[in-house]
């Protein structure tokens, strides 16, 4: 089904929304949900999360992308349930992906205040990176994907996979320190 | 927990970089770009290897034998090295490159001459190697350009056309047997018995055979039809193509059958409301049609009513593409590389003072280009003599060398009333018969050298063979015979050698290698084989050995003898003669060991020799006759 069919039946208050939904977007956002939580029963519970908090931002909230839209509450989810999991259910790859990211930040103490500047300097980073490194940083912190899937999905070493991200998350954290974010 | 928030305010990422980063997307290396730069600058340096290998130059100075300077057999070492010193062909490998281009050529095949002078075509190999393709057997006379013939060979079946039927037979030692037939005409068709020849294809799928047959008004034509043959027990007729006339000749060179055929105007029948009385007819598959008015050549001088007719057709499909036909009489057909030379004799007559007529026999050769479409007449030149056949004439570096037998008869010619000439009348004249060599330069139709009357008079030809800078000439008075060795490097300069008066003449004279030349013909008497090796020497020409047949002789089609250079093998068919029929028909192989001739092979053999073939693989010989075909083991 369209996108715009699915979005409409959401206005309509049909729940076969949620049903559409979770046909077209499924396996996608538990992918999503996996790579962090490493978990089927928590994944599963976050993808339910993830429908019902569709099911309340539509309306009136209209996505462009609703792919991306549903994406991005999921990750959300996943990271929230993510963080109050005991540390032995913690999935070792998000870990681990997380603490590299965390590198990237300048200010170690500072809050995020406002998402909109740091929206744009997210992804005026992104849009001045080469499209293969986009691609490996985004796996890696987005998708938090492990080191060797990417290197098996880009057909690089792992080792080489490494030093790009090694280098974006520099070039990242010099991005950041420039648009006097964390200032 | 910050490090959390930060991670997923990450989430705050354009929806296009996430779904463009999606785990199902497939991502470009972009180690292509490195391999496709290395892979590159791979080629760069390929290239400049290759174009050094291309053009730096072949030493042309015999190996360096100083390391012997010590030995006794110093001065005896240097003769030798610079004796057997062959001089590369080419300059470089770019040459050598663009003559196996020429040779082979790009879309079609060429036969191949070996060093030992065995003809192969690409994917095949020399005589009895186990490769796939097509395996020449035919001696050639022009390296490339095929020769149709009675026999053909792949490395798995031998073809022979057995008159009007052609028989597969595998090639498995005593094992070997007909594995298919294809008879060509019905009992009820009309065929003429002497003309069969065919051609295999580059693929051995295809053969194409160039037979005469008889219409319903007993009209003569030339008939070519292409048989399929992948499958030996289940051989299809594929294409046929017809003209009027007769066959004179036909060569196969990149996937094209040149064929030359003649047709004579019956001035009884002649009526010009009805062209297939004046002009040569061509069959397609779609009836017969008059040959274009564009592709008739007529000279200022109509003076005879006969055409020779030259056509190139596609061998796959037997398409007709490029006539000529020439108002003119033609007698023998060269095809060199790239030109058709075609010979017609004609006699000079000049009054002389004492009411004598001097006439002699002259010969005009007219040269046409074959490379194109269209064939085009290069020029024509008229020499002095006749030819004894296709083989006395050659072309080498754009010079075309004529051997030919000159003949000058003085008459006091009388007639009578009916206006023919007695012949009781006729006088030879002073001198009779000769030999005379034509060097005739290609770009000017001029005789840029000749060497005249060069044999004993009274001589006549009886075989030429050109090897490049070398040719060899047999002439004979009767029974005896010199034999000329030519050295034709230097046209300015032109040197022979002969072996003096020797027992019987040469029919057939062919390049065996090592210097050495084998003369097929006639002994001591007329009815006496005699096969003879002749070595050059220093100053003049030697016979090596001999091998003889009382009472027999063989055939002077020289198609009918398989030469093995390679394994130095010959073969011939022989008929014994007993005074009173012919009787005995056999097959013979001999092998020169560098010493004498060996008989290897004596059987009985069916049919006439000019029809026999045989050809040796892998240690047998496989011999073929009329109706008849045997296996003899020569080696092993």
């Amino acid at each position: 089904m369209e996108d715009e069919r699915i979005i409409g039946l959401y206005f309509e208050r049909n729940e076969n929304a949620i049903r559409e939904t979770e046909n077209k977007y499924g396996k996608y956002c538990y992918t999503v949900a996996y790579n962090i939580l490493h978990s089927r029963e928590d994944s599963d519970e976050c993808l339910n999360d993830t429908w019902n908090s569709a099911w309340d931002a539509i309306p009136p909230l209209r996505p462009k992308r609703l792919k991306g839209f549903l994406a991005r509450i999921t990750r959300n989810i996943a990271i929230d349930r993510y963080r109050h999991d005991s540390a032995e259910k913690r999935g070792a790859e998000a870990e681990s992906a997380i603490e590299e990211y965390w590198e990237c930040i300048p200010n170690k103490e500072a809050s995020i205040e406002d998402e909109v500047i740091l929206k744009e300097a997210i992804n005026s980073f992104l849009a001045g990176l080469d499209k293969r490194s986009r691609i490996i940083f985004l796996r890696r912190y987005w998708y938090s994907m492990s080191v060797r899937d990417i290197a098996i999905g880009t057909r690089l070493s792992e080792s080489h996979v490494s030093v790009i991200l090694h280098r974006t998350r520099n070039k990242f954290k010099q991005h950041l320190i420039k648009e006097g974010i964390f200032i | 927990m910050k490090k959390h928030d930060w991670y997923q305010a990450l989430s705050l990422a354009d929806d296009k970089y996430v779904e463009e980063a999606h785990p199902e997307n497939s991502v470009k290396p972009k180690g292509i770009k490195i391999f496709i730069s290395l892979a590159a600058a791979c080629v760069c340096f390929a290239m400049i290897f290759f174009n050094l290998w291309l053009f730096v130059p072949f030493s042309t100075t015999p190996p360096d034998v100083s390391k012997h300077s010590d030995s006794e057999y110093y001065g005896l070492i240097q003769s030798l090295n610079l004796l057997t010193y062959e001089a590369p062909q080419y300059k470089n490998n770019a040459e050598k490159l663009w003559a196996d281009v020429k040779r082979f050529g790009f879309f079609g095949y060429k036969d191949v001459m070996m060093e030992d002078g065995t003809n192969i075509r690409p994917g095949g190999s020399a005589l009895e190697e186990e490769t796939l393709g097509y395996n020449e057997i035919t001696d050639n006379q022009v390296e490339g350009i095929t020769e149709a013939d009675r026999i053909k060979r792949s490395d798995k079946y031998i073809y022979y056309l057995d008159n009007e039927v052609l028989r597969i037979y595998s090639i498995e030692k005593e094992s070997s047997k007909e594995v298919g037939s294809y008879t060509l005409y019905n009992e009820n068709e009309n065929y003429a018995t002497g003309q069969w020849e065919f051609y295999l294809s580059e693929d051995c799928s295809t053969v194409t055979v160039i037979t005469e047959n008889y219409d319903e008004k007993t009209e003569r034509r030339v008939k070519v039809i292409s048989l399929d043959v992948s499958t030996p027990s289940n051989i299809v007729k594929k294409e046929e193509f017809s003209v009027t006339g007769m066959y004179m000749s036909s060569r196969n060179t990149d996937g094209n059958i040149l064929l030359m055929t003649s047709f004579y105007i019956d001035r009884s029948d002649l009526d010009f409301d009805n062209e297939a009385t004046f002009l040569p007819q061509i069959d397609e598959g779609e009836g017969y049609c008059s040959i274009p008015a564009g592709s008739i050549v007529s000279p200022d001088n109509l003076n005879n009513t006969r055409y020779t007719v030259v056509m190139k057709l596609c061998e796959d499909t037997l398409e007709l593409r490029g006539t000529a036909a020439y108002l003119s009489y033609s007698e023998d057909v060269y095809v060199s590389e790239d030109h058709v030379f075609l010979t017609c004799v004609f006699v000079d007559k000049k009054e002389n003072k004492d009411g004598t007529v001097t006439r002699n026999s002259m010969t005009e050769i007219s040269c046409l280009s074959y490379g194109g479409d269209n064939f085009e007449t290069e020029g024509s030149i008229t020499v002095e003599g006749y030819l004894k056949d296709q083989w006395s004439m050659d072309e080498y570096e754009g010079v075309l060398r004529v051997f030919t037998t000159t003949n000058t008869t003085t008459v006091r010619e009388q007639y009578y009333e009916g206006g023919m000439v007695s012949a009781d009348m006729i006088v030879p004249a002073r001198g009779g018969t000769n030999a005379s060599l034509y060097c005739i330069d290609l770009s000017t139709f001029e005789v840029i050298a000749s060497v005249i009357d060069f044999a004993p008079p009274g001589e006549e030809i009886r075989s030429v063979r050109f090897d490049g800078e070398a040719a060899y000439v047999c002439t004979s008075i009767e029974l005896s015979d010199p034999v000329f060795f030519f050295d034709l490097s230097d046209l300015d300069n032109i040197s022979y050698k002969d072996t003096g008066t020797i027992d019987g003449f040469s029919t057939s004279l062919i390049n065996i290698g090592n210097g050495f030349l084998l003369g097929i013909g006639r002994g001591d008497g007329w009815a006496t084989l005699k096969v003879e090796v002749y070595e050059e020497t220093a100053d003049t020409v030697r016979s090596v050995s001999s091998y003889e047949n009382t009472e027999a002789i063989c055939s002077e089609e020289y198609k009918s003898y398989y030469v093995d250079r390679k394994n130095q093998l010959f073969g011939f068919g022989v008929v014994d003669y007993d005074h009173n029929m012919y009787t005995t028909y056999r097959y013979i192989l001999l092998r020169f060991d560098g010493y004498e001739l060996v008989e290897l092979v004596n059987v009985p053999l069916k049919g006439d020799p000019a029809n026999m073939r045989g050809v040796y693989i892998d240690g047998y010989m496989y011999i073929f006759g009329e109706n008849d075909f045997k296996v003899e083991k020569v080696f092993g």
